[in-house]
């Protein structure tokens, strides 16, 4: 059984937020319905592709965010589109959306007017910087919302330019508040009856998921420094390391059959430790260098030591653990040829996530739907 | 029926702790669910920033006071609206305790490693016993099965552990992990949405269940495209800094002021004459060194450089305005202090005051799903270590008073860390 059966979605969003809001949907078993433009969604250009050629059917950002849905396309700008985007959300438990602020309105498709012919219908617009504000027409990518949301600031060498995160994270922040916005709603409405209008702003949502830097930035006045933890380089990569008791302190450095510094009481508490800690790096060094990451982590992790491996992703797709789990999961390309991309966010015990989900051609569920 | 917040009908007992797991509970009581937060006093949070003469958390003005766990930022940012009680799990009694309150609960939840939870004999088959719609979440870092899973991590540990720190760093620099840990509040507010399709289920079915999250795997979810990139091509990605395939000029450029920057993505050839215009250099737009994506992306060097001597002579404020009555994304830099008082935060009302009786007033960052008929809003200071242990004993289990008494003066709760030495 899937959890979000009962459900069906319209998600006219484009981008990664939107669309990630209706995979997590899609992926539980809510009916998706993902409506393009004619055209097709800009989306289908984002990649990665197949020998790095743009196809907007082999679109991988497309194929992670849209698996499992359907897909079908309209013109909203037509008279005839209209009509038919509204027969589907007078059907619709949820409508996403990432359209331009007031251009719902300009459509004919404030909440106000949805809510006449669906009262319980939840209605959740996702934009760079929200409905309203000064900010509201303002145009971001990745790189804006990492500046605007601090986190770039904070991250990178004091010396150089502040850095982003790769990938499309805040995208993702955006879509996962936008899913916990459509879910309160429907939580309310199983209560009342009645649907709401959820409005997320990426912005926002970036910032709230840094309330703690923020706050103690408030405390002290100002923000933390620019930094990063460097990680430590040993035989054939570099791995996080981080002691927090002594106890650890005295197992790893047995592990390193050194028990001269085990026991040196210089070394005696993590306030000693963090004084001298340059001079614990340069210690490490030497040890660190002569074991690969596997074995400094199947070593010292056991041994309730935080350790990582600096994994890239060839690693991952060979992750003994992430194997076992059955993480990563495959998805046909127009070709035939099937690619490994990420599972299912969590596992849920009774309702699992839905494995089978080819992603949709342009316009492919038309006769259906409509 | 009238609903004043979405969840006001759902309760919590939960064993969150440190940043990821706090914030999914918390995120909870936001939109109303009662949240009862258990804690040790012989391991307070780690987010408490620990007691003297051993404190590492940040406080109003740098000063831990008498009770620094109570006044650190980190905790009570991401415990807001939460009732906060002791216990001390070891205790036959103070188990008891427990299990009545998962009785008379919807959701239990717990980010400890995967060895924690057996440990205390709260696997799910024991609480589904004394609950039988019980919702349980655990969240460790290499979630519940496979070799990894008792293993403990931390965002420092995710961060490499999940691909991301292979790819972040500068293009001719090492590897590196942010010191954020921003894996912790994606990987939080995943686990609350696992909550709310659980409760979905629940409401349908009257059937609980059990969430395993790996905070490993949901973190991997933030580099899709380069797990695909490699599973098409295999080929590796590598760091680019702020650099990108798609957009050139995209960087953050130096301005005028402190350490001022602004944040530059140009996105078309178009956006890129626009630029153009607004340096007082339209010859660049149709420069064979700068004409299209490919032959910007091949001299980004020194388009950096040029774009750095433009941005230079302008605050990051007039850059932003300049280049966003172009529609070039663009914006400053900001600082994390600088939030609370940024102009369009502020015409949306999103940060919003908490007064903590320990440390003052405050803004805190907002709820950012604005729901228009059932808003959430952050319900109340984050508790003091153990201020609800009684509230909550006596009235929600009905436990007697003297009986209270006597786990106090055992050290089972209480408002006072146990220290170990």
């Amino acid at each position: 059984m899937n959890a979000l059966s009962d459900l069906r979605v319209i998600d006219l969003s484009t981008g990664v937020a939107g669309p990630f809001c209706s995979k997590m949907f899609a992926d539980f078993g809510a009916d998706v319905v993902k409506v393009e433009p004619p055209a097709g969604d800009d989306s289908r250009s984002l990649g990665p592709f197949p020998d790095d050629r743009p196809d907007p059917e082999a679109s991988g950002m497309f194929i992670y965010l849209n698996g499992g849905k359907r897909g079908v396309t309209l013109d909203i700008e037509s008279e005839a589109g209209r009509a038919l985007a509204a027969d589907l959300f007078a059907e619709a438990d949820v409508l996403i959306e990432s359209f331009p602020p007031g251009r719902m309105d300009a459509l004919g498709f404030d909440y106000e007017s949805l809510e006449i012919r669906n009262p319980g219908l939840v209605h959740v617009s996702v934009t760079p910087f929200g409905q309203t504000g000064p900010w509201r027409d303002y145009a971001a990518t990745e790189l804006v919302q990492h500046a605007v949301s601090g986190q770039s600031y904070a991250n990178g060498s004091p010396e150089r330019e502040p850095l982003k995160q790769p990938g499309h994270e805040s995208a993702f922040q955006a879509g996962a508040c936008a899913f916990l916005g459509a879910m309160t709603s429907l939580a309310n409405r199983d209560v009342t009856g009645r649907g709401q209008y959820v409005e997320v702003s990426e912005f926002e949502a970036a910032v709230s998921m840094f309330t703690s830097q923020i706050l103690g930035a408030m405390h002290l006045g100002k923000s933390r420094e620019r930094g990063f933890v460097p990680l430590l380089p040993c035989k054939d990569g570099f791995v996080s390391l981080n002691v927090r008791h002594d106890a650890t302190w005295e197992y790893m450095w047995l592990f390193f059959d050194d028990p001269e510094t085990a026991y040196d009481p210089r070394y005696a508490t993590t306030a000693d430790r963090l004084s001298l800690a340059h001079e614990i790096e340069a210690k490490l060094q030497p040890h660190l260098a002569k074991h690969t990451m596997e074995e400094l982590f199947h070593a010292l992790a056991p041994l309730r030591i935080l350790i990582g491996m600096t994994q890239d992703v060839s690693h991952l797709l060979n992750d003994p653990h992430l194997m076992e789990r059955g993480f990563f999961t495959t998805a046909p390309l127009p070709d035939g040829t099937e690619i490994q991309l990420p599972g299912a966010p969590f596992r849920m015990s009774r309702t699992p996530a839905v494995n089978d989900r080819p992603t949709p051609t342009r316009g492919q569920h038309n006769a259906e739907v409509f | 029926m009238a609903q004043r917040l979405p969840l006001e009908h759902v309760r919590a007992t939960v064993l969150t702790q440190a940043w990821a797991g706090a914030f999914t509970t918390r995120l909870l009581a936001d939109v109303g669910a009662e949240v009862i937060q258990i804690e040790s006093l012989d391991r307070i949070d780690p987010w408490r920033g620990g007691y003297p003469p051993h404190t590492s958390g940040v406080y109003p003005n740098g000063d831990p006071g008498a009770r620094p766990f109570d006044r650190n930022a980190s905790y009570n940012s991401v415990n807001t609206g939460k009732m906060g009680i002791t216990l001390d799990l070891n205790d036959d009694d103070a188990k008891s305790a427990l299990f009545e309150l998962v009785s008379i609960s919807d959701i239990v939840a717990e980010n400890f490693s995967a060895r924690v939870l057996p440990n205390l004999g709260l696997e799910y088959p024991a609480l589904r016993e004394v609950n039988p719609t019980i919702i349980l979440l655990r969240m460790p870092a290499y979630g519940c099965a496979g070799p990894y899973s008792t293993y403990m991590g931390n965002g420092g540990t995710i961060e490499p552990m999940s691909g991301i720190s292979s790819l972040h760093g500068y293009e001719d620099g090492p590897p590196i992990t942010s010191g954020v840990m921003h894996t912790d509040p994606f990987s939080g507010a995943l686990a609350t949405a696992a909550l709310l399709i659980a409760l979905h289920h629940r409401a349908r079915t009257g059937e609980g269940q059990e969430i395993d999250l790996s905070q490993q795997e949901t973190s991997i979810g933030l580099i899709a495209d380069s797990v695909m990139r490699y599973s098409m091509s295999g080929s590796l990605p590598t760091r680019k800094g702020n650099r990108s395939d798609t957009m050139a000029p995209h960087n953050n450029y130096p301005c005028r002021g402190d350490d001022s920057w602004a944040a530059i993505a140009v996105r078309s050839d178009g956006e890129w004459a626009a630029l153009c215009e607004l340096m007082g250099r339209p010859e660049l737009a149709s420069d064979e060194r700068f004409h299209d994506l490919g032959s910007r992306l091949e001299n980004v060097r020194e388009l950096d450089r040029i774009v750095s001597d433009w941005t230079k002579r302008h605050t990051a404020d007039e850059i932003t305005r300049l280049a966003q009555a172009k529609s070039i994304p663009c914006a400053p830099v900001y600082k994390s202090h600088e939030m609370p008082s940024h102009p369009h935060l502020v015409s949306r009302n999103f940060f919003q005051k908490v007064t903590h009786p320990d440390t003052g007033e405050y803004p805190h960052a907002g709820v950012s799903w604005r729901l228009s008929r059932t808003p959430g809003r952050l319900g109340g200071p984050a508790p003091r270590l153990g201020e609800h242990s009684r509230i909550v004993l006596e009235r929600f289990i009905g436990m007697e008073s003297d009986m209270v008494d006597d786990l106090i003066s055992r050290g089972v709760t209480g408002d006072t860390p146990n220290l170990d030495d």
